[in-house]
């Protein structure tokens, strides 16, 4: 071998061998002393919209995200439809955030959609601090896609079972399908409550147990969420049955209840607010089914109400949104109704006006005639004359006296038609007189078989007045001041003053003359009875309370109203002897006629069923001095 | 390892020095030495990863007082001078890292250093035994630079290695203090500083890669050096 080779050989190269392998190698590093983080995930906050159970879909969808998981860092989102991930991001986590969620890919039908959120474990680590430590979050959110326009589910009508009522819908039999959820709208709480929520597709009827009679509720069923097919159910409770069970008091009964575990009270009123209110009443027991009310007044509609209040959800139930049902009840026996009426003397017979028609009852036996149809002049206004035998009316600015029985025609006069004053009232004598009042104060009296005027008077201003039986006296209070009363006798066809009197108490058109010709003047809480001829004082007695309303001379009585106790005293019309108290409310015309109070608004009371006494010494058609003119007029 | 070789390295040279070799020097040394070498920048490298990394890293090692081996050969141009021919292999490096649970992070940079040269020795002074010189060493350190990074986190690792390279001149003065034992072994103890000028680093397969950087080798060096004298001239001269 050469020697210079023999000398790289074993001198050099391992020279060099020697010295690089000599190269610098760093040192190992010392392990730290970090902690590894609990294997168990604390907790996070997610806020996703939309809020639902099962992501229900029919297009394109947003999704809205907020993950909050201070303090560790939110650094990884994706989300995955089944197996396929469709989004992720890694920057910016601050939320809310939104994605879209495009469903064109997929077919209709049931889906998974994976969210999963990734945070740090903030333990400190190498691995923590380079994003490869870490919690998982996987969310697996139902997805249902479906295309078809709609799925509508047909409800079936709602019917009333024993504690409630009875939903029944149509099945959807479908991959899509999660559960039917039921809830209600209720007017009786202003709130929806969610009822059920059924994942069986099979099951398809409920029965909501918590419906009440009147209740209005709002049902909604919906596929696998809260919106869908509505149906309103408002059941009307069965009215009250009202029977009376004294002269003044009714017992109402009502159903009672399918659904007593949901009934709060029943809750029973009258819309009655005056005369005297009728408290609410409530009664909170199920099983109590009626209830007696005393204090009812005649001459009233009483209209009772009965409404079925649940029990309160969190708060006291407002009333006026639930149902009630309604039954009407008025003290008496029923007739017809009217806008005033007119005893005839001597009989059971009245004549019942209304509008313009006529008819002729008779109270005791409840028939009714047609009697006459006509366009009055001054409303109403029909007058019987003292003897029963005639009555008269104007129409078309004629007077018409009729025969009573037999309809007829007796006379008909023209009366004076003054331009300025118009014909405001009139009233007949039994001899064919009658006394026309103007508004002016004009006062004329006619004879009605000439039509001649008897004689005039003119008070100058507007009057109340009647004329007497026998034709020759005239009472007449001041319309306007009627505590001024003037009394006059027709002496050679003019009018002499006979007494001119002034009366505090005087009211103004309370005043009548009997039959028998004798001159009832009403004041406030008194009555004066005077001899139509010559004006003498022949009784006078006070009334109990209020004024009088109503009398009867075939059977002496009269009718006494207070007007703040709703009270009626039927007294004997000569001496003032109470005979019996009523319960009644005097709003619409009231009549006295054979023993019955008779009342517009189509009811009569028949006062042989008051405890009292009848009246005492009949002063039936007595004749003072003058032949007999028998006149009822108010 | 490293024992392995050395043994092997005297061994074969035993085996040599046993055989009837005519060389063209008559002297051979062997060099073992330490040297410091400052590398500022590369220090201020380590401290722009530290902060660049999301975890907190330590320094494990920051270009430290580091052993150099070397060789010469030297022919005597009469009694005060000799010449000759230097190499001297130089490494060093830094490490910066972190270690848990999880994974381990490191970032080394290790620096290498083929330094040939020549040199003269002038003496300075003498006794019977020791002798002085001013010893100039003038050539370059053919360096390589690497830089070494790895992430290893559960069963995953990540490595990413990069080399540049360059040729740095220098000159080294230093003096010389021997000891001559025989006619054929010295010993001497040699101070001296190195003098590094900065040249560019390159990507060994692209030339057109280059650092901004240029770390350099300069800092003191202290060695101790073996003369071997191959002819007995020594012997003879003296």
């Amino acid at each position: 071998m050469n020697s210079y080779i023999k000398f790289w050989i074993t001198g050099i190269l391992p020279f060099f061998a020697l010295i690089l392998s000599c190269e610098f190698e760093p040192g190992e590093v010392p392990e730290s002393h970090i902690q590894k983080p609990s294997v168990i995930p604390p907790t996070i906050t997610l806020d996703i919209t939309p809020d639902t159970d099962t992501l229900w879909v029919n297009e394109s969808v947003i999704i809205r995200y907020h993950a909050i998981t201070i303090p560790r860092n939110l650094i990884l989102v994706a989300f995955a439809v089944d197996d396929s991930v469709i989004y992720q991001r890694s920057w910016d986590l601050q939320g809310p955030i939104e994605m879209t969620l495009e469903i064109a890919p997929y077919e209709d039908g049931l889906h998974t959609l994976y969210m999963t959120y990734i945070t740090n474990s903030n333990s400190g680590s190498i691995a923590d601090k380079t994003g490869n430590e870490g919690y998982m979050y996987v969310l697996e959110w139902p997805l249902v896609i479906d295309r078809t326009t709609e799925h509508r589910l047909k409800i079936f009508p709602i019917v009333p079972v024993n504690n409630g009522v009875l939903l029944e819908w149509e099945g959807f039999i479908h991959p899509a399908f999660n559960n039917y959820t039921i809830t209600k709208y209720s007017d009786s709480y202003h709130q929806s409550k969610t009822l059920a929520i059924i994942t069986d597709p099979g099951i398809t009827h409920f029965i909501d147990s918590t419906y009440l009679e009147g209740e209005k509720a709002h049902y909604t069923v919906g596929l696998n969420w809260q919106f869908g097919s509505q149906s309103d159910y408002s059941e009307m409770p069965e009215p009250p049955d009202v029977s009376q069970t004294g002269p003044f008091s009714v017992k109402i009964s009502w159903k009672k209840t399918r659904n007593p575990a949901m009934l709060g009270y029943y809750l029973l009123y009258a819309n009655q607010l005056y005369p005297l209110p009728i408290e609410d009443i409530v009664v909170t027991d199920a099983d109590s089914t009626s209830r007696e009310l005393n204090n009812i007044s005649f001459g009233r509609d009483y209209i009772f109400s009965i409404q079925y209040i649940p029990k309160a959800y969190t708060y006291s139930v407002p009333t006026n949104w639930i149902n009630y049902a309604e039954k009407s009840f008025a003290l008496g026996d029923s007739m017809e109704s009217h806008d005033i009426s007119r005893g005839i003397p001597g009989g059971n017979d009245i004549l019942l006006i209304k509008g313009n028609q006529v008819n002729n009852y008779n109270i005791v036996t409840g028939e009714s005639m047609p009697f006459l149809n006509v366009d009055f002049d001054i409303a109403w206004a029909i007058n019987v004359t003292p003897d029963g035998n005639h009555f008269g009316y104007s129409s078309h600015e004629e007077f018409i006296l009729r025969n009573i029985t037999t309809n007829d025609i007796v006379y008909t006069v023209q009366y004076p038609a003054f331009s300025s004053y118009r014909l405001v009232m009139y009233t007949l004598s039994s001899n064919f007189r009658m006394l026309a009042g103007y508004e002016d104060g004009r006062m004329i009296i006619y004879d009605l078989p000439t039509g001649q005027v008897e004689a005039e008077f003119n008070y100058g201003s507007r009057v109340y007045a009647k004329i007497s039986p026998d034709g020759n006296h005239v009472m007449m209070r001041d319309y306007n001041n009627p505590t001024n009363q003037i009394y006059f006798e027709v002496v050679d066809s003019t009018f002499v003053e006979i007494a001119n009197t002034q009366e505090n108490n005087a009211l103004q058109r309370s005043f009548t003359f009997s039959p028998d010709n004798r001159l009832f003047l009403f004041y406030t809480g008194r009555v004066e009875i005077r001899n139509a001829l010559d004006y003498s004082i022949i009784n006078q007695y006070d009334l109990p309370a209020g004024y009088i309303d109503a009398w009867d001379f075939d059977n002496n009585q009269i009718l006494a109203y207070d007007y703040y106790t709703n009270t009626g005293y039927v007294m004997d019309i000569n001496t003032g002897m109470l005979m019996k108290t009523i319960k009644m409310y005097s709003g619409e015309f009231i009549n006295l006629k054979s023993n019955f109070v008779t009342t517009g608004l189509g009811r009569k009371l028949n006062l042989d069923f008051i405890s009292g006494q009848r009246a005492s010494g009949m002063h039936k058609h007595k004749i003072l001095t003058q032949p007999i003119s028998k006149m009822m007029l108010k | 390892m490293k024992i392995l070789i050395i043994a092997g390295s005297f061994f074969l040279l035993s085996v040599m020095h046993g055989q009837e070799i005519k060389l063209p020097f008559s002297t051979i040394g062997f060099t073992q030495g330490f040297g410091y070498y400052f590398q500022s920048d590369l220090k201020d490298v380590n401290k722009e990863v530290s902060n660049s990394l999301p975890f907190e890293v330590v320094t494990v090692n920051n270009f430290p007082v580091r052993i150099f081996w070397g060789g010469y050969l030297a022919i005597p141009l009469g009694i005060k001078v000799n010449v000759g021919l230097n190499y001297g292999f130089h490494s060093t490096g830094s490490r910066i890292g972190q270690k848990d649970y999880s994974g381990s992070y490191t970032f080394d940079q290790i620096l290498t250093s083929h330094a040939l040269s020549i040199f003269g020795d002038i003496l300075l002074s003498h006794t019977e035994h020791l002798r002085g010189y001013f010893h100039l060493n003038a050539g370059a350190d053919i360096a390589s630079w690497e830089i070494r990074e790895k992430l290893n986190i559960s069963s995953v690792s990540q490595n990413d290695e990069v080399e540049f390279r360059a040729v740095c001149p220098f000159v080294e003065p230093a003096l010389v203090l021997k000891r001559q034992f025989n006619h054929r072994i010295g010993l001497s103890l040699r101070a001296g500083y190195h003098l590094s000028f900065t040249a560019e680093y390159h990507h060994p397969s692209n030339n057109n890669i280059k650092t901004e950087m240029k770390p350099g080798w300069s800092g003191p060096r202290i060695s101790l050096n073996l003369d071997y004298n191959l002819y007995n001239e020594y012997k003879n001269k003296k």
